[in-house]
């Protein structure tokens, strides 16, 4: 009897704590403005929105700049934009975390990232549940199956997408040498003189079950480790500019080629015929950020027209969901020549459970086949 | 009681330990003790690191010591930092020996040219050699292959031996202001009684001159060869590419992982802690010649009157040296940057090139982040290297003059953070602000965080060069100092400060100029009010905009020389002896 008791009691404290903790994980979104007029005015009683990135990311420092004026000149805001560069995109979500479990304020107020640190964000709940679509001020194109723009919970808000190729540098890499098959690259005259990165970009994308598979990439990616010069980063655009490596296999993404083709930089842009995926970019918010509805507000900003062109014309991407996308049409154009397409999100990287131990195995074989 | 060699029997006379020099230079103990305890709790981490939440385990050092990985990066380091350091001294001892023992004319120029160079980024170094030596693009192997039909190129500066010249040709300007002071300081009466019993110039040296000058160059190898052991910048622009890999650049892999990878600071932090006992075996070693320091002392109070040696109509052998090495390690690297800086993108020199050039970088520049940079990176470069001068006076002293048992542990902790990788530090000084001190001293995001750590660790070197010069002061001008009653205080203001001044000058300024170009602690402090001028230009550089860092550092290095030059010109009338 006592022990029916007891249990009941255990039942009734457990239903109490989970029902609190559903009241607050709730608070968190019921905290969130309902829509844009709401985010509108709070963000109206925020004076400063700090941004942490690389300088590479949405221009830097004077890209924010812009972006900020065109959000206040659009909303009647006046927020005052301080932007300072920032660690990788991993880095930050680790330095954010540090911070949050030490009380202090985020370093910045709102996160530019990709699917692996909003993957992250979710697991230590870092980020703010929001009413993103609430706050849009135009409707998306349906997504394809299984990628939702809204991450898990609300955490994040999908705004930019960018194809994984190879980036070459156009006066070395010409006519019927630019390759159109990842096997294209192991050509023997380009031994020695082509580059990867050292965190597998693409490969191990590649190497996931929905695309090629590990066994097919881990073999590919042996060869590859042989035959390379050297490991560069995604955006070490000067290696190929100044002729030290005539390509990369693979790139992150084609933003930088996008960017270079307009001031006549020679780079090039191949996207291979067996595999696509397309990188997803992501805004979210900070729990511990100084100004939330002012930062919620920024990346609801980006879906503007207005935004989405200047980040085009500016950074070398947009958001594939919109009909006017660039990277909507080169997405269209790559699954047209037959390639299998992925859409890189935080749900797909969390459901690929062979991700993390293949990519480090992919990451070993680049860094130590040649290894002096 | 241990007694002090070399000191006199007379009791009365012996320094007292004043507390204000104990207080001083045990302030940075402090600093330095908890620094390493929060180093070596970080290494037992795995997880998310510094929150109370992360596993412990000894993982990080399995790791480090079990993979094959890291032997081979040792070996590379090792190779790297021996090629470096006998570079460095190859090119900065005969030129401090030049500048500071002979008549060699224009000697304000040599200084002001190896200052000078320190403010050129070392990632302009390891480019402007890439365009040299580099075995496809190099012009040098380019110009060979067509001379002699080769299949490849046969220079080959992407191995551990060939990034160890860059670096060496990098540090040699260090190489040269460890080294000069000491030539400044040391009496020539035992090279003149060489002379005069029949030695010839090279016997000399051999014998007389370079065992004098023994605990500065030794100093200067353990010093030169802490610096390459950690050194990134050349490794990681030559060498990352070209997959050879160093510590540094291996620690850069460690804490840049991949997407959703978290950094692994514990095995950095692990290293480090591996990297103490290497600390311990330098500090001994340098300690034990310390310990024999009467033997080297050859300044005293009668007739201090430093001669130098006539080149003759060998000075223009001198010149052309310097020369030689001024060009391939500054000038170079120079025209580097402002070609870089003009060109839309970065391609080996060529006339298209060269008609594209343009201001358009300067113009995409973010000036106000430039100019927050730059207010921060002043006040550092103002408060640094004094508040450094300071307490490694009190704690040269101590070592040196002091016969106090607890020496060692004064050496051992001044030297100790040189020999720790300075990101090590940072993480350390990072985790420390964040969870320890936050309730009562909010040092987290403020420029003071980045000051105190770079202090801690530039205390090697200001200690180093204050005890190569307080070994060479003879005792029996403090001794009179004490007998006339004069405090140890006093008599270090009165007497020691005095004779030091060059010394002062030269690592006050010197600590300035690692203060104003040193990056690595900088980039893992950065926030929005602390970011410094190196920080800016290394994100620009890492975020592949190489022609905005090439334009930030031309416009500073500009800026920067007159005032190099003016100091230069007034410093070396007050300090170099008459000619």
């Amino acid at each position: 009897m006592l022990d029916v008791k007891r249990k009941r009691r255990w039942a009734v404290a457990l239903g109490a704590a989970l029902c609190s903790l559903f009241l607050v994980a709730g608070a968190y979104a019921a905290d969130a403005p309902k829509n844009l007029k709401e985010l509108v005015e709070g963000a109206k009683k925020e004076t400063t929105l700090r941004a942490m990135w690389s300088s590479s990311s949405l221009n830097g420092g004077k890209g924010f700049g812009e972006l900020i004026a065109g959000m206040n000149k659009m909303y009647g805001t006046n927020i005052k934009p301080k932007f300072t560069p920032g660690p990788s995109m991993t880095r930050m979500i680790g330095s954010l975390t540090r911070e949050l479990k030490a009380g202090q304020p985020a370093s910045t107020d709102v996160v530019w990232g990709n699917s692996g640190g909003v993957l992250q964000a979710g697991k230590v709940g870092l980020s703010r549940s929001m009413n993103w679509k609430a706050y849009l001020s135009r409707p998306m194109l349906d997504p394809r199956p299984g990628f939702n723009p809204v991450a898990k919970d609300g955490i994040a808000l999908a705004s930019a997408s960018t194809l994984v190729g190879i980036t070459y540098n156009s006066d070395m890499v010409k006519g019927d040498d630019i390759p159109k098959s990842m096997h294209d690259v192991l050509n023997p005259k380009w031994k020695g003189k082509i580059a990867s990165t050292p965190y597998a970009a693409g490969l191990r994308e590649f190497a996931m079950s929905d695309l090629l598979g590990k066994e097919v990439m881990v073999d590919y990616t042996t060869k590859l480790a042989a035959h390379i010069g050297g490991l560069i980063r995604c955006g070490s655009m000067d290696k190929l500019t100044s002729g030290e490596f005539a390509m990369l296999v693979f790139s992150c993404g084609d933003q930088y080629v996008n960017q270079a083709k307009r001031t006549g930089i020679p780079l090039g842009y191949a996207v291979v015929k067996e595999a696509v995926v397309s990188h997803t970019r992501y805004g979210h918010v900070p729990v511990h950020s100084q100004s939330p509805n002012a930062a919620a507000l920024f990346v609801a900003y980006l879906h503007t027209p207005e935004a989405q062109k200047w980040m085009w014309d500016k950074n070398g991407f947009d958001f594939h969901l919109y009909p006017e996308s660039n990277a909507r049409k080169n997405l269209n154009a790559a699954e047209a020549q037959g390639a299998k397409v992925v859409i890189n999100s935080p749900e797909w990287l969390g459901s690929q459970k062979t991700y993390r131990p293949t990519r480090k195995e992919l990451e070993k074989i680049l860094a130590e086949g040649q290894t002096k | 009681m241990e007694q002090v060699a070399g000191w006199p029997r007379l009791r009365g006379l012996r320094p007292r330990v004043s507390p204000l020099l104990a207080g001083l230079a045990s302030v940075p103990l402090l600093v330095i003790f908890v620094l390493v305890a929060v180093l070596v709790w970080i290494s037992f981490q795995t997880g998310i690191l510094g929150s109370f939440e992360a596993n412990y385990s000894l993982d990080n050092y399995a790791e480090l010591l079990g993979d094959p990985f890291v032997a081979r990066v040792t070996l590379n380091t090792l190779v790297f930092t021996v090629v470096a350091t006998l570079v460095a001294l190859t090119i900065g001892l005969p030129i401090a020996w030049l500048t500071e023992r002979t008549t060699l004319p224009g000697k304000g120029l040599v200084y002001a040219t190896m200052t000078l160079g320190l403010l050129i980024p070392g990632i302009y170094t390891a480019m402007g050699w890439t365009f040299i030596a580099h075995q496809r693009i190099g012009f040098l192997n380019r110009w060979l292959v067509s001379t002699f039909g080769l299949e490849q190129g046969p220079i080959n500066i992407a191995t551990p031996a060939g990034m160890g010249f860059v670096q060496g040709l990098s540090l040699a300007a260090l190489a040269f202001i460890l080294t000069a002071q000491m030539f400044r300081a040391m009496n020539p009466s035992l090279e003149e009684a060489a002379k005069i019993h029949g030695m010839n110039f090279f016997a000399t040296l051999r014998r007389v001159t370079l065992p004098l000058a023994f605990p500065a160059i030794l100093a200067a190898i353990i010093y030169i060869a802490t610096i390459a052991i950690a050194t990134f910048d050349i490794p990681a622009i030559i060498g990352l590419g070209n997959r050879v890999y160093m510590l540094s650049t291996f620690v850069f892999l460690k804490t840049n992982p991949g997407d959703d990878e978290f950094p692994e600071h514990g095995v950095t932090a692990a290293l480090g802690v591996l990297m103490i006992g290497l600390a311990v075996l330098l500090t001994w070693w340098y300690s034990s010649v310390l310990r024999q320091g009467h033997r080297y002392e050859v300044v005293t109070g009668k007739g201090y009157r430093p001669t130098l040696v006539d080149l003759g109509q060998w000075g223009w052998a001198g010149w052309a040296f310097i020369g030689i090495y001024v060009v391939a390690s500054k000038l170079l690297p120079l025209l580097l940057i402002a070609y870089v800086a003009l060109v839309p993108y970065v391609a080996p020199p060529s006339w298209e090139m060269l008609g594209r050039m343009s201001f358009m970088a300067f113009e995409r520049v973010d000036w106000d982040l430039v100019y927050r940079g730059l207010t921060n990176t002043v006040l550092l470069v103002a408060l640094v290297p004094t508040i450094t001068l300071v307490i490694a006076f009190a704690m040269s002293w101590l070592i040196v003059r002091s016969a106090s048992r607890y020496r060692f542990v004064l050496e051992f902790g001044a030297f100790l953070p040189h020999a720790l990788p300075e990101v090590i530090l940072a993480i350390a000084a990072l985790l420390l602000s964040l969870f320890v001190l936050k309730g009562f001293l909010p040092l987290y995001g403020t420029v003071w965080l980045i000051a105190i750590v770079y202090v801690v660790s530039r205390l090697a070197f200001a200690t180093r060069a204050l005890n190569s010069s307080l070994l060479q002061i003879h005792k029996e001008l403090e001794e009179a100092a004490y007998t006339s009653g004069l405090s140890p205080v006093r008599t270090s203001w009165r007497i020691l400060v005095p004779l030091l001044r060059p010394t002062i000058m030269s690592v006050w300024i010197w600590s300035a100029i690692l203060v104003y170009r040193e990056l690595t602690v900088a980039v893992f402090l950065i926030s929005h009010d602390n970011i410094t001028l190196p920080a800016v230009i290394w994100s620009y550089w890492n975020s592949a905009a190489t022609n905005l860092a090439a334009a930030v550092t031309l416009v500073m290095t500009v800026v920067l020389t007159p005032l190099i030059l003016v100091f230069w010109w007034f410093g070396r009338r007050s300090l170099m002896p008459e000619s």
